[in-house]
């Protein structure tokens, strides 16, 4: 919820996550300083600096995988919401994580006062029409500018100001940006070191992530199949199949799902898009009163899809019926915060 | 998410993981031996 446009809401929880996040970035990056400093023994300052080049470099990719993990875990199983809860936070973190080991990579060139061979090393346009050649960290600029941009983006300003539809669609740049990272380490770190340690995190994490986003999207278009609907209308079902104070979610065929919450003896439909960043309202519970949003916490009342005052937000409803003992949906929305619950008698139920 | 980002997502997923799994395999087959 908000007036407008508010500044950053800190609260417990996003400070708990956030120092959680940064306690492990911090005990991770020392960990690997701490192996491999006595393993490798560096006697050059540049080796001392590549040693911090992958340490910062492998944990954006581990960062990114658990990044990337979160939305489909969470679609798959309502535990792992909590951390999807200020992952933008998560995100954000990355990207200052990605933009070090760059800082590092730089610093690499200049301790040896030659930063024009990295520059001699982009500009090599032969071995773009290479594979084996093609410059891996031109592949490692680009997933950094992508992260970039959505790290710039990620504050509810932009949310606002691109509508979430859009913003959305943006953010969905870190798939691109995961992939380029794969890619950029498979034709640079996994190249220098002969190991099977490379090959083996990169086809782990790429692999994972792959299958978990996979199931996650079969299972939603199972769910986007829809309903036909009979006489114009959407059978839900008989009102006590409704759970008290949360939702059954169904779909007109081409349709966006429709959120059927009962609030006791109240029945009302709602767009399942949260107003916010388009989460899945019908995942929600109803608590004090209102219809609360399963990602960040956004409420609307039942009755009409209006946020409760002073907060602005509004959500399409749909015009709900009580037909033979069955509730009734019609598939198309009305203009956001028109009253459209109905009461039911309590016999009904 | 919208029923638009759902399909682009379902579409997205499998041609990014066949492209970067083709680059990965060519990477690790043309690595230079030890």
């Amino acid at each position: 919820m908000s007036v407008g446009f508010r500044a950053v809401q800190w609260n417990r929880d996003k400070i708990v996550y956030d120092g959680i996040l940064i306690a492990a970035v911090v005990i991770y990056i020392a960990g690997y300083a701490a192996i491999h400093f006595p393993l490798e023994q560096p006697k050059k300052l540049p080796d001392a600096i590549d040693i911090w080049i992958r340490a910062f470099g492998s944990c954006t990719f581990i960062m990114l995988t658990v990044i990337l993990s979160i939305g489909p875990l969470a679609r798959l199983n309502p535990r792992f919401l909590p951390l999807l809860y200020n992952r933008r936070h998560f995100g954000v973190l990355t990207f200052l994580v990605a933009a070090t080991h760059f800082w590092f990579l730089l610093d690499w060139y200049l301790v040896q006062h030659n930063l024009i061979n990295l520059v001699t090393e982009l500009t090599k346009w032969q071995d773009y029409t290479t594979f084996m050649d093609f410059p891996f960290k031109t592949i490692g600029l680009a997933a950094l500018l992508i992260l970039f941009l959505m790290a710039a983006t990620s504050h509810d300003f932009w949310l606002s100001f691109l509508t979430p539809p859009i913003w959305k669609a943006l953010h969905m740049g870190v798939y691109v940006a995961y992939g380029l990272v794969v890619v950029h380490v498979a034709l640079g770190a996994m190249q220098d070191d002969e190991g099977i340690v490379i090959p083996l995190m990169l086809v782990v994490c790429f692999g994972t992530v792959t299958v978990l986003h996979v199931l996650a999207g079969w299972r939603e278009w199972t769910g986007d199949r829809g309903l036909a609907a009979d006489d114009g209308w959407l059978k839900v079902g008989p009102p006590g199949a409704l759970p008290d104070k949360g939702a059954r979610i169904i779909a007109a065929r081409g349709g966006e799902r429709i959120a059927v919450f009962r609030d006791g003896s109240e029945i009302g439909a709602l767009t399942n898009l949260c107003a916010h960043q388009n989460g899945p309202i019908g995942e929600g519970r109803i608590i004090d009163g209102c219809v609360t949003c399963p990602w960040h916490g956004y409420q609307y009342r039942l009755a009409d899809g209006c946020a409760p005052p002073p907060f602005t937000e509004k959500l399409a409803t749909y015009r709900v019926r009580l037909n033979r003992g069955m509730v009734e949906v019609h598939p198309r929305p009305l203009p956001p915060g028109t009253p459209a619950a109905i009461q039911i008698p309590t016999d009904a139920l | 998410m919208r029923r638009a980002h759902r399909s682009v997502h379902r579409l997205l997923w499998p041609l990014l993981s066949v492209a970067v799994l083709f680059a990965f395999a060519m990477a690790l087959y043309l690595r230079a031996p030890s």
